[in-house]
């Protein structure tokens, strides 16, 4: 199953676009209407026929009559399916199962590694020519998807599933495929297949989810996104406090956008009375780099944690060997995101940031005596999550920059070029937004940051909204629907649907 | 009859939503957009459907003419009613 090779200016290259228009698009929600109509009219053991027509029809759409792709996409699925079952039917003899497993799942993440890697080894250690491929929606998170599903089955966790037509629903599932959350067989199957009666809270609440998803993607990140594009296009141009701008802006806008894409899937599964898992906790509230990544990104952090990290010993086998698996995991963290040595790089300095975060724990012991800061206190914590924030946003413009070179410049004139004064005479005003804009913007960014506390507290802000009569909610609705519509960042130049994950 | 409840509050969601969208919508339209979805190069035509002797001045030439004259800007300075427009 390698990735077939498609000549340049073919179909792929509108692709790319087009496959991550998905959730904000008056048709998606056309189609999830009309999918949602049929789903409740049809008896409970249909519906899930539903959901599978759905996924297969919106993953037709995307793959924009590019065969390739979809071939490529059922091939992986008819495949895991039937290893799923001759691995389970090998159970008792161990070696053939394990070799039977590994062979799996070789092949299955073949097309992912020749999709992220290949032009990379091409271009930088062979020095030939770039290829063209074809990009398959969402196969970052379908490949760690099929992964986990063999490994849970030859660890015995669960059953393979015999209906070809369920497994490719599970597969398939149209809200998270382009940008996850990635699920567990465990968790997700039986809610695809039981079929849900309709209820009205639920489908409520999600509606709302989808209203704050609209609002994370159009009202703050794209809004962040003009700034940030204009900065990271021109590194020699912007330098000193426009990096120090940026690395913010672009940590809120990758931050909102993901969660915003997460936001939506929930919402629309929701609508089927589906549940798909949170895939953040608040990261940004983090007061260490190892608490940022039980905060960001979850089930991708969950998938590296028991399919990388404890299968290699986890922090079981001394400190130096729990320091090598931290180091392995973040490197097939950046591998994963993407090709090239940035990403690598990135991951390895997630990497370091969390083993001398814990080498230098008595230095920072030191320096608490010294500051007079309590364990626990108000003042300790909040020291720690904004150098944390730091330190993520440095890696972050590494993420976000045109190559490793550009990223080590960017990072260096933070605090070589001193040139505060950008900040308060009308240099930000020319680099996309207008006073008014960002005054929007960083209004959007306390909301965001008062919702998040509040959630941090265990307020549920939708229970809330629910508690109050008809018409407050009605007003709520859609006073924030127009709100959207009014100051949603669309327009020329502007390109509201892509989101940045769902390109991988 | 819960079902029937349901299905009654949906639908008069939908509809006090779209009618709250659609006078928005009306509202912030630039109102050059009144008369035509393409109002680049006919905004001439509004003249033809102006109120008789609503204008006291016309201007009328390239394009210049409609981006150096704001006909809002002189009724707010002098009260003068004009219409701008080219072709």
């Amino acid at each position: 199953m390698m990735a077939p090779v498609v000549k340049k200016g073919s179909a792929c290259c509108r692709l790319k676009k087009d496959m991550v228009m998905a959730f904000i698009s008056w048709s998606f929600y056309v189609f999830l209407a009309v999918l949602v109509i049929i789903y409740y009219i049809l008896p409970k053991h249909l519906r899930w026929y539903v959901l599978l027509t759905g996924s297969i029809l919106f993953y037709a759409k995307m793959a924009d009559k590019n065969w390739g792709i979809l071939i490529l996409f059922l091939g992986t699925a008819i495949f895991s399916f039937l290893f799923a079952i001759l691995i389970r039917m090998l159970a008792g003899c161990k070696r053939e199962a394990r070799i039977l497993f590994g062979m799996a799942v070789v092949i299955v993440i073949l097309p992912l590694l020749l999709n992220k890697e290949a032009n990379f080894i091409l271009v930088n250690w062979m020095k030939a020519e770039q290829m063209e491929m074809i990009v398959p929606l969402g196969i970052a998170f379908y490949t760690l998807q099929t992964i986990s599903y063999l490994a849970d089955i030859y660890r015995g966790r669960i059953d393979p599933q015999r209906n070809f037509l369920k497994y490719l629903l599970f597969i398939s599932f149209f809200p998270q495929i382009v940008q996850g959350p990635i699920p567990r067989y465990a968790e997700l199957s039986e809610q695809l297949y039981e079929g849900h009666d309709f209820d009205e809270t639920d489908f409520t609440k999600s509606y709302m989810l989808i209203l704050w998803g609209f609002f994370l993607k159009l009202v703050i990140a794209d809004k962040a996104g003009v700034v940030v594009d204009t900065l990271f296009k021109d590194p020699q141009a912007y330098l000193g406090a426009y990096v120090w701008l940026g690395g913010f802006l672009y940590s809120i806008q990758l931050y909102t956008d993901f969660l915003a894409c997460v936001t939506l899937a929930q919402g629309a599964a929701g609508l089927f009375g589906v549940r798909l898992t949170d895939n953040f906790n608040h990261p940004y509230f983090a007061a260490s780099v190892r608490e940022f990544w039980r905060r960001w990104h979850l089930s991708l952090s969950f998938w590296l944690r028991d399919y990388v990290y404890i299968p290699f010993g986890g922090n079981r086998r001394g400190r130096v060997r729990k320091y090598l698996n931290i180091i392995i995991t973040f490197a097939i963290s950046g591998i994963w995101h993407g090709g090239g040595y940035k990403y690598l790089v990135w991951g390895l300095m997630h990497a370091l940031y969390q083993i001398f975060g814990e080498l230098l724990m008595p230095a920072k012991q030191i320096l608490d005596r010294i500051l007079r800061l309590k364990n626990g206190s108000r003042v300790r914590r909040t020291l720690q999550t904004i150098s944390t924030f730091f330190f993520i946003m440095i890696a972050w413009i590494v993420f976000r920059a045109e190559s490793l070179r550009t990223a080590v410049t960017m990072i260096k004139s933070m605090f070589t070029v001193y040139n505060p004064w950008i900040l308060v005479n009308d240099s930000v005003f020319r680099l996309g937004l207008n006073w008014r804009e960002y005054t929007l913007l960083m209004c959007a960014i306390v909301c965001l940051a008062v919702v998040s506390a509040l959630q941090e507290k265990g307020v549920i802000i939708r229970d809330r909204i629910l508690q109050y009569s008809i018409f407050v909610r009605w007003a709520i609705y859609i006073g924030v629907m127009i709100f959207i519509m009014i100051f949603g960042t669309y327009g020329y130049g502007f390109d509201p649907q892509a989101f940045i994950y769902g390109g991988l | 009859m819960k079902k029937m409840k349901v299905f009654v509050r949906f639908i008069l969601f939908l509809m006090v939503t779209l009618l709250c969208i659609g006078v928005t919508e009306k509202l912030l339209t630039p109102k050059y957009y009144y008369t035509d979805k393409w109002p680049t190069t006919t905004t001439y035509s509004d003249f033809y459907r102006l109120n008789k002797n609503s204008a006291d001045v016309l201007f009328f030439g390239s394009s210049h003419a409609v981006s150096a004259f704001n006909p809002q800007e002189l009724y707010d300075r002098y009260g003068i009613t004009s219409i701008s427009s080219f072709k």
